[in-house]
């Protein structure tokens, strides 16, 4: 029953400060992804002990767990743009894997060679 | 009748797929990949309506929001790690965004790229919500880079980590921020369930892309373009 009780309240702290984070990018000049605003505020909240982490923690980790599941019906999603992919298909395939490639062999050891120092 | 086994459906493929990788751990039976891949090929063989099949998995479409909300308990967790490493994290996630730029814009079009194109690629490696609206800003396709997104999240995913340890890339926390920076939550979401600490750069990796990304890639493109 405690179980329970402690993944709603955390489902709905997390509800909550998403809902904060879309309020204040609805007043924002520029356009901005009202869930990164959440992330923001949790984090602080968090870090000011105004939310105890173990509130969120199970629910916030359950979350965590399945999060790779939620992207499968947007990628479904890719069947509506099928026609567009097939037009540009050569630069697509090469894009993706020339620079996500890329990205990460430069950032990789750009950070690993910044951070050969670390004692931790 | 299709809306309402979307989900179990989507579950059922999912969960089999975990399975599947975690008895043949190979890079491209990634379960979110085949996941995808299997759904298309079913829509398309039975003929599936996607309008009911995005109705009916509209649960977990909506969780995506709130997931993004979450990552602030990794970051939290690993703060006092994160906090020791601010400066050369902010370095790493700046050189991450200027490459992302530079081969949209410089190396795509000697490809056959044309600048409405180069534009919906330019933030193929941040989070969807933001990569659209980047887009959006550069006049781009945004179809075309939520597409794009999608793709460079599953590329890191799934060959994400293996390619890194194999080019030399032995630091965990070198290899969170490194797909953090190029594969956004899809390949974070990989990197959580490997290790918590190189999850938490990833994060903080995402989220800092996602940010340098929106301010910066705007006013790059009205400079030079």
């Amino acid at each position: 029953m405690a179980g329970a009780f402690d993944f709603f309240r955390g489902f709905l702290l997390i509800m909550l400060f998403l809902a904060a984070g879309k309020l204040i990018s609805s007043y924002l000049p520029i356009a901005f992804p009202g869930s990164i605003i959440g992330l923001i505020l949790l984090f602080i909240a968090l870090s000011v002990q105004l939310v105890k982490v173990e509130w969120i923690l199970m629910s916030g980790n359950f979350i965590l767990k399945y999060m790779a599941l939620l992207f499968i019906p947007i990628g479904v999603g890719l069947l509506n743009y099928l026609e567009l992919i097939f037009t540009h298909w050569l630069v697509i395939v090469f894009s993706l894997f020339f620079t996500t490639l890329l990205i990460m062999l430069l950032v990789g050891h750009f950070f690993q060679y910044l951070n050969r120092n670390k004692e931790v | 009748m299709f809306l309402y086994i979307a989900l179990p459906l989507t579950l059922l493929i999912f969960f089999a797929g975990k399975r599947l990788y975690a008895y043949k751990p190979w890079p491209f039976f990634n379960p979110v990949l085949l996941s995808i891949l299997s759904l298309i090929v079913m829509h398309i063989l039975l003929g599936l309506d996607y309008a009911e099949y995005e109705k009916g998995t509209f649960l977990l479409t909506s969780l995506l929001e709130p997931a993004v909300v979450v990552l602030a308990l990794p970051l939290y967790l690993q703060l006092h790690l994160i906090k020791a490493k601010l400066n050369i994290i902010l370095s790493a996630c700046l050189l991450s965004v200027l490459t992302a730029f530079a081969c949209a814009f410089y190396i795509m079009p000697l490809l056959g790229a044309d600048l409405i194109t180069a534009a919906s690629f330019a933030p193929q490696s941040v989070t969807t919500p933001i990569a659209m609206e980047i887009s959006k800003s550069l006049q781009g396709i945004i179809s075309l880079t939520a597409a794009m997104v999608i793709f460079a999240g599953i590329i890191g995913a799934s060959i994400g980590l293996g390619f890194l340890q194999f080019s030399g890339v032995k630091d965990k926390q070198a290899q969170g921020i490194a797909v953090g920076c190029a594969s956004h939550a899809l390949g974070t979401a990989k990197v959580l369930e490997v290790d918590k600490v190189a999850g938490a750069f990833s994060s903080i990796a995402l989220i800092i892309c996602a940010v340098l990304s929106a301010l910066l890639m705007p006013l790059l493109y009205a400079l030079l373009f």
